[in-house]
């Protein structure tokens, strides 16, 4: 380890020709490389890609943070100190006051037994000689330089007791704890809120800005790129395909794989669009819920779920459903699919009221149903072949298909997957593959109604859109009813002939696409609106400044 | 207050599963063939003498009547007579429980203090010769029968080498038994085995199970040394769940009392069950079943509340 003289012009973090190898049971991996990236101090680099691309294991590197079964080779750079081939003990030291970490998911990232103040000063004390009751002292003054509200109370409460956008600020407060020359964000954003998402980006962009540190961010959304780096990266199988400013990568992208995947962004659309064609409005409803409530728990403590819940989606018909988490979109939708009974209110599944038929007669009702989940990895039993996975509801609803083998190859050339995965396991299958199972599943006993519950949430852009276009294939061609649930306001503007916005467990807005995702009239959906980032640099810092003004005027 | 409603729909439960309990233990002791009788009485006693017995007993009248008369006396604080032993029940469990007590307590108090470090070390230090030498010494301690074991134990520390008694303190009041500390080790020893094997495996599979959540990733990437991840994170996630193990391991541990206490001729409640049981005495051996079912009972309820005062979560999730 040698710590070179440092000058005025350094970057932060320095890597050359990185290549990371990964050692498994069955030999030796290429993981990554080789890769070439640098940051400047105050400069925010993204460095993005799909699942896969090596990004987050470039960004673990940095702090020699890789597995015990990772080899590293090249240089990285960390403020002047070499990270390849450091011991831990010297690395320790770097890690949390030279470099700083945010992770993904906020709910698991902090210790769930410790206070998370406590946790805030472990990082200062693992740093500087302080005082338990100053390094508490100092973790309350961070809480509040992070945003948090009533930080000396809060620093008290167990990490359960904390939202998920304040548990990523107490993370953010342990990773600025030592002001770090660098701090590394690995999709910071991914699991929460976009309204939330805003916030905690507004956040890094301010601590960069004052502090003068670097930063890598590691994401796969184009809108949070547009909306915090000064430059991107861009990672794919391992390599750095392009390297340039924001602006030059997003919207003069020279690589054919970055235009590909820019390409496939769902676009958020702010002008009035061409409307999709009505289809059979007159028809009756397949599904109709009305004046739903669904409360857990009783008296004062009842939890609401959902409170006079009411929509109906026409056969052939696409009807989202969206809003932020505990909205109750993934309620609405088990009650939809009838596994959820209704506290009041009343469930018409076409035309017959749903909430009084018992036995066999909803048994047969639910065979009309298809269903596909947002996880594509749990959602499939890993024991079947994809042929028992798919068969599996005909074998439920025996003699509903003539000839459940013929059907199920049928399907699988309707979801465009080759005949070859018949004998294999869900397993063997990437993402986007088990998705199409799963809807090649839910479509076996031809149903009226397909529910589907953020059905590509997990995949990739290049990905989500071939399962899009598949669903959306189907269903002209087989004309079921759809309720798609969904957070990505860009993918339901895209799918959907009708919107429901929801909040709180009550319908915010209801109505066509332009009504409620264009020019919604309701406060909340326009600030739902406000908040998604838009893959385009200028746009999106037009789109940040027009925000802030709307909230200044609020004020 | 949840916490105190929680503990009374806990303790009502429990009083119905010891009333079932005693139902169904006392069903099975009356159907044994031959009833106490013969058991008492020797093989040479008439049927006059076992009829007599048996009258006296009360043992022939309807087994609900019967069960009724053994509640009613139960409630009030009644559980009868020895039919070996000149003496009640109740003064004899109230002399022995202690003495169990302290031999169960200081084992399962010696198991956890060496399960519990013992197990985090080897989860530190996974799949080196360390974590696989304890591993065999568990597996062997696991699946070695107890009353070996302390046999073994016997033979080596009490005959080979002298340096221990091979019998328990013996004496009636709970002071002789602390009067005699050093034949105490051998029985404690044996006691704490098992429980050893046990909590240790379970410790090490929970240890690393904890080592490879996101929350010992963020404690290294703010720098915590290694020791301190495991003392300060990763023990305590992982302990948890020892204490609920520990209450639901109490009737495993009575078991291993029968064993222990037979071994080292230790005047406890094991030793008197197993007496009661040679001799077919029926009321000191619902009696000690009445105790061993509370315990059992009491043992789950203490550790959920234990573990709702250890883990913030649970408090929340129960109101």
């Amino acid at each position: 380890m040698t710590r070179e003289p440092a000058s005025t012009h350094r970057p932060v973090l320095d890597v050359r020709g990185v290549s990371v190898t990964f050692a498994t049971e069955s030999g030796s991996v290429h993981g990554v490389g080789p890769v070439d990236l640098s940051i400047d101090p105050g400069e925010v680099l993204a460095l993005v890609g799909e699942s896969g691309s090596g990004k987050s294991t470039v960004a673990f590197a940095s702090a020699g943070l890789l597995p015990g079964n990772a080899s590293v080779s090249g240089s990285i750079v960390l403020d002047g100190t070499q990270v390849v081939g450091a011991t831990e003990r010297e690395l320790r030291p770097l890690r949390g006051s030279t470099a700083g970490f945010v992770f993904q998911e906020p709910a698991t990232a902090l210790n769930p037994l410790m206070r998370v103040g406590d946790q805030i000063a472990e990082a200062i004390r693992n740093h500087a000689d302080a005082s338990p009751a100053a390094s508490r002292a100092r973790a309350i003054e961070l809480m509040q330089r992070v945003g948090i509200p009533d930080p000396a109370r809060r620093s008290r409460a167990f990490p359960f007791e904390l939202s998920g956008g304040q548990r990523q600020r107490v993370v953010i407060a342990m990773a600025i704890a030592n002001r770090p020359a660098l701090l590394i964000a690995d999709e910071p954003t991914t699991a929460l809120d976009v309204t939330v998402q805003a916030e905690i980006l507004e956040l890094i962009r301010a601590l960069a800005r004052d502090s003068g540190a670097g930063v890598l961010i590691v994401t796969h959304n184009m809108g949070v790129v547009a909306d915090v780096a000064d430059r991107v990266a861009v990672m794919h199988d391992g390599r750095v395909v392009e390297t340039g400013t924001v602006e030059e990568v997003l919207l003069r992208p020279a690589d054919p794989y970055t235009r590909g995947l820019l390409a496939a962004v769902p676009r958020l659309r702010t002008e009035p669009g061409a409307r999709r064609p009505a289809r059979s409005a007159a028809s009756t409803p397949v599904i109709e819920l009305a004046g739903i409530d669904v409360r857990y728990g009783r008296g004062a403590a009842a939890v609401r779920a959902l409170s006079g819940f009411s929509v109906t989606v026409s056969a052939g018909e696409t009807v989202g459903l969206v809003g932020e988490s505990g909205s109750g979109k993934s309620t609405a939708a088990r009650v939809a699919l009838g596994l959820l009974r209704p506290t009041a209110g009343t469930v018409r599944l076409f035309g017959t009221d749903a909430t009084r038929l018992r036995g066999r007669a909803r048994t047969a009702l639910r065979s009309d149903i298809g269903v596909v989940l947002q996880d594509p990895v749990s959602s499939l039993d890993s024991r079947l072949t994809v042929e028992q996975c798919i068969a599996e509801p005909m074998r439920v609803h025996r003699g509903r298909v003539a000839d459940p083998r013929r059907r199920v190859r049928e399907l699988l050339d309707a979801v465009r997957l080759p005949q070859t995965v018949l004998s294999r396991s869900p397993l063997e299958l990437s993402g986007g593959q088990r998705q199409r199972v799963s809807l090649a599943r839910a479509l076996s006993l031809g149903p009226r109604l397909l529910v589907a519950d953020e059905p590509t949430s997990a995949l990739d852009v290049s990905v989500q859109q071939s399962v899009l276009d598949i669903i959306a294939e189907t269903q002209s061609r087989l004309g079921y009813a759809l309720l798609f649930v969904s957070h990505d306001l860009a993918v339901v503007q895209q799918i959907c002939d009708r919107v429901v916005v929801m909040r709180h467990g009550r319908v915010e807005e209801f109505g066509t696409v332009d009504e409620t995702l264009v020019s919604p009239r309701s406060a909340y959906a326009q600030a739902l609106l406000r908040a998604v980032p838009v893959p385009d640099p200028i746009a999106q810092r037009e789109r940040r400044r027009a925000a802030a003004e709307q909230a200044d005027a609020a004020r | 207050m949840p916490l105190v409603w929680y503990t009374l729909r806990r303790l009502a439960q429990a009083v119905v599963v010891v009333f079932i309990v005693t139902v169904v233990v006392f069903l099975m002791l009356h159907s044994l063939p031959g009833g106490p009788a013969r058991g008492i009485l020797g093989a040479e006693a008439t049927p006059q003498q076992i009829a007599d017995f048996n009258h006296a007993q009360g043992l022939d009248k309807p087994l609900t009547t019967q069960y009724a008369i053994w509640i009613g006396q139960l409630l009030r604080g009644d559980l009868g007579r020895s039919y070996s032993l000149n003496a009640t029940v109740s003064s004899l469990i109230a002399e022995r429980l202690p003495k169990t007590l302290v031999l169960t307590l200081l084992s399962a108090l010696l198991g956890l203090v060496v399960a519990v470090p013992l197990g985090l070390l080897q989860a530190a230090r996974r799949n080196r010769l360390s974590d696989y030498l304890a591993t065999a010494v568990t597996f062997v301690l696991f699946s070695t029968p107890l009353f070996f074991f302390g046999l073994v134990m016997i033979i080596v520390f009490s005959q080979t080498l002298p340096w221990l008694p091979a019998q328990a303190p013996q004496g009636q009041t709970l002071a002789s038994v602390f009067a005699d500390p050093a034949a105490l080790v051998l029985p404690v020893l044996t006691g704490a085995a098992p429980l050893v094997a046990v909590f240790g495996r379970y410790m090490r599979s929970s240890a690393l199970d904890n080592l490879a959540r996101d929350y010992v990733r963020t404690a290294r990437a703010k720098g915590t040394p290694f020791r301190r991840i495991l003392s300060r994170h990763v023990l305590r996630n992982s302990a948890t769940p020892l204490i609920t193990m520990l209450g639901y391991q109490i009737p495993v541990m009575f078991g291993g009392a029968l064993v222990v206490e037979q071994l080292f001729n230790y005047p406890g409640m094991g030793l008197l069950f197993w007496n009661a049981a040679q001799s077919s005495d029926f009321p000191v051996l619902l009696g000690c079943i009445l105790v061993i079912s509370i315990a059992t009972v009491a043992g789950s309820l203490l550790a959920d509340l234990a573990h709702s005062l250890i883990d913030p979560r649970t408090k929340a999730a129960r109101s």
